[in-house]
């Protein structure tokens, strides 16, 4: 039972990842969506980049890259650094889409009301953006449950490295059909978390 | 006077929607602005709102400039002006535009504990009772989705009227409602003239509706106020 020593890499790394990249996504969206042109362009870009190249790229261009130019971050918080960047890419876009989708009226009607845009933006708009997306938000936190095998590539051990490592002194891929069902196993909690999530923020538009 | 709006002018690109026009709506009034959709009612309503900011004219609402033109050039008020003034103003919107994910009570009580930040158990009180004098008593836990659409419309109503605001807007009231239902509407909004004292203002081209509630009809037709009537005037031409 070597491949549960790997188990708290894999949570660590997602657990974190996700906590702290779902607040970026939305500071992302918001970006995003500025009135300032450069604000928006820097957004797009940042977009662009972070999903136009691979996650593994990044991983290690952050690990091994940046120490070249005098940044240098030990190996989980490379790999911490990485899978933020990229995820809140992806949520971010996810986000800005529900947001677009709000009808001007929700907005214009609680202007009207009095409240400040950030009160709109909080207490009136994020709830509803949150229960369209949430659909999309699930297939990313899915996503990313498997990408924290990457943490492999800075020598990190993680369920599927150990597996790895006894399939290869055993001769056998029982380890390998292990990892995969705790994987599946992680994945269904979530899809089960997110249906009950769903049926909570359920109401009709 | 509670509202005044002088000498209004906007243009969508080389489309002129307002071309200068002027009105007024004092406490305890009801006028409604009537005319075929591209007349410019609309967009008239919204420049008051300040959702809209004209190219020139003046419009003061209890005597806070919304947007001032001097020597030709116009001023509008600002972010922190307009919340101000926004204190005065409710708008009920032709789609009504609830907040889906909050009840009925959240949505009449949200302003007020969080623009007005009054207690939570004082604001349910409030909003209660706007709620049951809108005969919506038995509602207030509902979501708004679980509200037929005259309902919904009430529910606005209370949104906007719990703030006690001194003028309220209809943007096509009777759009959704059926015959019965219109006549509710009017004893609605003349009660909340004559006893609040509230100025209303109302976006129609519903004319048996406009003929029972208004004080005063303005017809508007491409972008400019083709004639002004007293209530008496407006049933005498209906009847022609």
């Amino acid at each position: 039972m070597q491949i549960l020593d790997g188990l708290g890499m894999t949570l660590g790394v997602f657990a974190l990842s996700l906590i702290l990249s779902f607040p970026l996504g939305i500071v992302v969206a918001i970006l995003r969506l500025s009135k300032v042109p450069v604000v928006r362009k820097i957004t797009e870009i940042y977009i662009w980049i972070l999903r136009g190249t691979p996650l593994l790229l990044q991983i290690m261009l952050v690990f091994f890259g940046l120490p070249s130019i005098g940044i240098a971050f030990d190996r989980f918080d490379s790999i911490l650094i990485a899978f933020v960047l990229n995820y809140a890419a992806y949520f971010g876009e996810i986000i800005r889409s529900g947001i677009q989708s709000i009808e001007k009226g929700q907005r214009e009607s609680a202007e009207i009301l009095g409240f400040s845009s950030w009160q709109i933006n909080m207490k009136i708009i994020l709830p509803q953006v949150i229960k369209r997306t949430l659909p999309s938000i699930g297939n990313e936190v899915i996503t990313l449950v498997k990408d924290t095998s990457l943490v492999y590539a800075v020598g990190q051990n993680d369920i599927l490295k150990y597996a790895k490592g006894v399939a290869n002194s055993t001769g056998s891929l029982v380890p390998y059909v292990l990892a995969g069902v705790i994987y599946l196993v992680l994945t269904y909690v979530i899809t089960k978390v997110f249906n009950e999530i769903e049926k909570k923020v359920n109401y009709e538009e | 006077m509670l509202l005044e709006a002088n000498n209004l002018f906007k243009a969508f690109r080389d489309t002129v929607v307002l071309n200068d026009i002027s009105f007024s709506v004092n406490q305890g009034e009801v006028v409604s602005l009537v005319g075929q959709s591209g007349a410019g009612k609309t967009t008239a309503v919204r420049c008051v709102m300040g959702l809209e900011k004209c190219d020139k004219g003046t419009i003061t609402i209890h005597g806070r400039f919304v947007c001032k033109t001097e020597n030709g050039v116009c001023t509008h008020a600002t972010k922190k002006e307009l919340a101000q003034i926004r204190r005065e103003l409710g708008m009920v919107f032709q789609a009504y535009h609830l907040f889906p994910h909050l009840t009925v009570l959240e949505n009449v009580t949200l302003a007020l504990t969080d623009v007005y930040k009054i207690p939570k158990t004082e604001a349910n009180e409030a909003a209660v009772a706007m709620l049951e004098r809108l005969g919506l008593g038995d509602k207030i836990n509902n979501k708004p989705n679980e509200l037929s659409g005259g309902q919904k419309q009430r529910v606005a109503i209370a949104r906007s009227c719990v703030t006690n605001p001194k003028l309220l807007c209809f943007d096509e009231p009777t759009a959704a409602l059926d015959s019965a239902l219109v006549v509710e509407m009017v004893n609605i909004i003349k009660d909340l003239a004559k006893k609040d004292g509230i100025g209303v203002l109302i976006i129609s081209h519903d004319e048996k509706f406009v003929r029972d509630v208004s004080d005063r009809v303005l017809m508007m037709e491409q972008g400019r106020i083709t004639r002004e009537l007293s209530a008496e005037e407006f049933k005498q031409i209906m009847r022609a």
